[in-house]
């Protein structure tokens, strides 16, 4: 086979995986490329015969194996002969069992990861993760986290497909008539999760954030609505249909691009950040176009502010599986730890005035992460779900 | 369990290893590993068993293959099921680069231009092109060429 891409590059990516080190984007990738393989055709391999010879091997191996270990113990009850190959003779069955389960049920997820124990102290809060609920046109609740890969969903003018750990497609089919409908997907405190539009753009939703988007977009524009939260849009070019996306009264186009908007309740401005291409947005008549590099900030009282190179790792780090702190105080640092953990915060006595810079994994617990934030100034406990500052 | 393993490595030897050692493993920590869905545990273990198997290195064509043919599926738009989602799977690695790299990548596989082309378009010499695609050469035809051979 010639080698045009490096299969040192995939291996890379698998170590990064395999380490709990890897991005949303890389570990994305590698799961996408496990699950490649049940797509191709499982032509029965074997014959009868081979599949005897094959299993028996395999058995006769396994107790050898557990003999030696058994050996290096000293584990009376198990050193006794007729029990280890009962023993044995039943986690054949358990094979044989596994593999007709398997056989039967191809196309589902893995969940649990034997791969990753690992012991949660006493008090712990684990970090956020993939979990959304999506509202179909019918009213009807799909809760996202807890689905199989696989078909999710027929409508009528679309398929929902979930195509990996924290991502859903939506396959448009032909339109047959002229109906729009509405979904809407819901991101809970704790969750993220991505979404391909029907026209191949990827919206990723960060916690607490919500779009509402037709299952078909129409031939004139592509619109949907940023409701809460904060997103990064990869928006498919299509220069005949541009993307809109609406927030508030503001109404932000594009034609093909990239960018994050963030829009939370506590935050005091809406962020909209260009990272690639051009985008044109809209408050109430007043128009303004954006550069990469630039940042339109709205107010609470709608006056708009454009800043120029802004810093883009800090607006993507979210999406990078990071926190990306730059001289922020402690009240903005803990509105971020807030939607991630899904905790509250109570400030006793005086609230701290240091400020906080530096990247941190989103993928850790909240007590490691609040370990790399306390200080002779700052004092940070957990109780339940709730964190204390005292200064 | 096996067949999990085998539709990716095609090597009864490498996947015979994978199942033995993952039972064995269970045997050894039958006190303390608490399984809550078998069926799930177990393909996990398969996919963390395989993942290893390639991460120490084991030469294994069939697991590489996607990932050789994923960068000439073009856009997918038009294609069959797998096409599509080999397309999908390149895009999905595109991602994971950096941004100058996706960059060239983009350039000289999806619009087909030539490193030297990419090199005058993005004002950089061809040899930080070429170090940055890898192992692929300039003449991307004749490599499209006889890959075409293998698959027709």
């Amino acid at each position: 086979m010639l080698s045009v891409m490096d299969n040192n590059e995939l291996i890379k990516l698998i170590s990064k995986y395999l380490s709990g080190k890897a991005t949303i984007q890389e570990a994305e990738f590698v799961e996408r490329y496990y699950g490649h393989f049940d797509l191709q055709n499982a032509a029965p391999a074997f014959s009868e015969e081979e599949w005897q010879i094959l299993s028996l091997g395999m058995r006769k191996a396994i107790e050898e194996k557990i003999e030696k270990v058994d050996e290096t113990r000293l584990v009376p009850l198990y050193r006794k002969k007729w029990f280890r190959y009962a023993a044995a003779a039943s986690i054949i069955f358990l094979v044989t069992i596994g593999s007709i389960v398997y056989m039967r049920n191809k196309s589902s997820s893995l969940q649990s990861d034997p791969a990753k124990g690992g012991e949660l102290a006493v008090n712990d809060i684990l970090p956020g993760g993939n979990k959304a609920t999506l509202t179909l046109a019918n009213g009807s609740i799909i809760s996202l986290d807890s689905a199989k890969n696989g078909r999710l969903a027929e409508q009528d003018q679309a398929t929902i497909l979930k195509v990996g750990n924290g991502l859903i497609t939506y396959d448009a089919i032909p339109p047959n008539g002229h109906k729009v409908e509405y979904n809407s997907i819901n991101i809970p405190k704790g969750g993220q999760y991505g979404v391909t539009l029907p026209d191949g753009s990827k919206v990723l939703l960060n916690s607490i954030s919500s779009m509402r988007f037709p299952t078909a977009f129409n031939e004139k524009n592509r619109v949907v609505e940023l409701t809460s939260g904060e997103a990064y849009f990869e928006v498919a070019k299509d220069i005949d249909k541009p993307f809109i996306v609406k927030v508030g009264d503001v109404q932000i186009k594009v034609l093909g691009t990239h960018f994050n908007i963030m829009s939370y309740d506590n935050e005091s401005v809406i962020k909209t950040t260009l990272l690639e291409g051009s985008i044109e947005l809209d408050k109430n008549g007043g128009v303004y176009l954006l550069r990469p590099g630039q940042q339109a900030q709205i107010d609470k009282a709608g006056n708009i502010k454009v800043l120029d190179d802004v810093d883009l790792e800090r607006v993507s780090a979210w999406r990078n599986g990071l926190f990306y702190f730059e001289d922020d105080d402690i009240k903005a640092v803990m509105r971020q730890l807030e939607r991630w953990y899904d905790i509250t915060v109570d400030y006793q006595g005086a609230v701290p005035k240091n400020t906080f810079t530096g990247q941190i994994q989103r993928d850790i617990t909240l007590s490691r992460l609040l370990e790399n934030l306390a200080n002779s100034n700052v004092h940070l406990s957990i109780e339940g779900r709730k964190v204390v500052v005292k200064p | 369990m096996f067949m999990s393993a085998y539709q990716r490595l095609k090597d009864v030897d490498q996947c015979k290893d994978i199942i033995q050692d993952i039972w064995a493993d269970i045997w050894v920590r039958r006190g303390s590993v608490e399984i809550q869905n078998l069926r799930s545990y177990l393909l996990s273990a398969v996919r963390f068993q395989v993942f290893k198997m390639i991460e120490r290195g084991q030469d294994s064509p069939t697991f590489f293959a996607p990932f050789q043919q994923m960068a000439f599926t073009g856009t997918g738009a038009d294609g069959s099921v797998m096409e599509k989602e080999l397309a999908a799977l390149f895009r999905s690695w595109l991602n994971t680069l950096p941004e100058k790299r996706r960059e060239i990548f983009i350039l000289h596989f999806a619009n087909k231009l030539s490193v030297k082309e990419i090199a005058e378009r993005l004002n950089i010499s061809t040899k930080t092109v070429q170090n940055q695609l890898g192992t692929a050469v300039s003449d991307l035809r004749s490599r499209l060429a006889g890959i075409l051979l293998q698959f027709v």
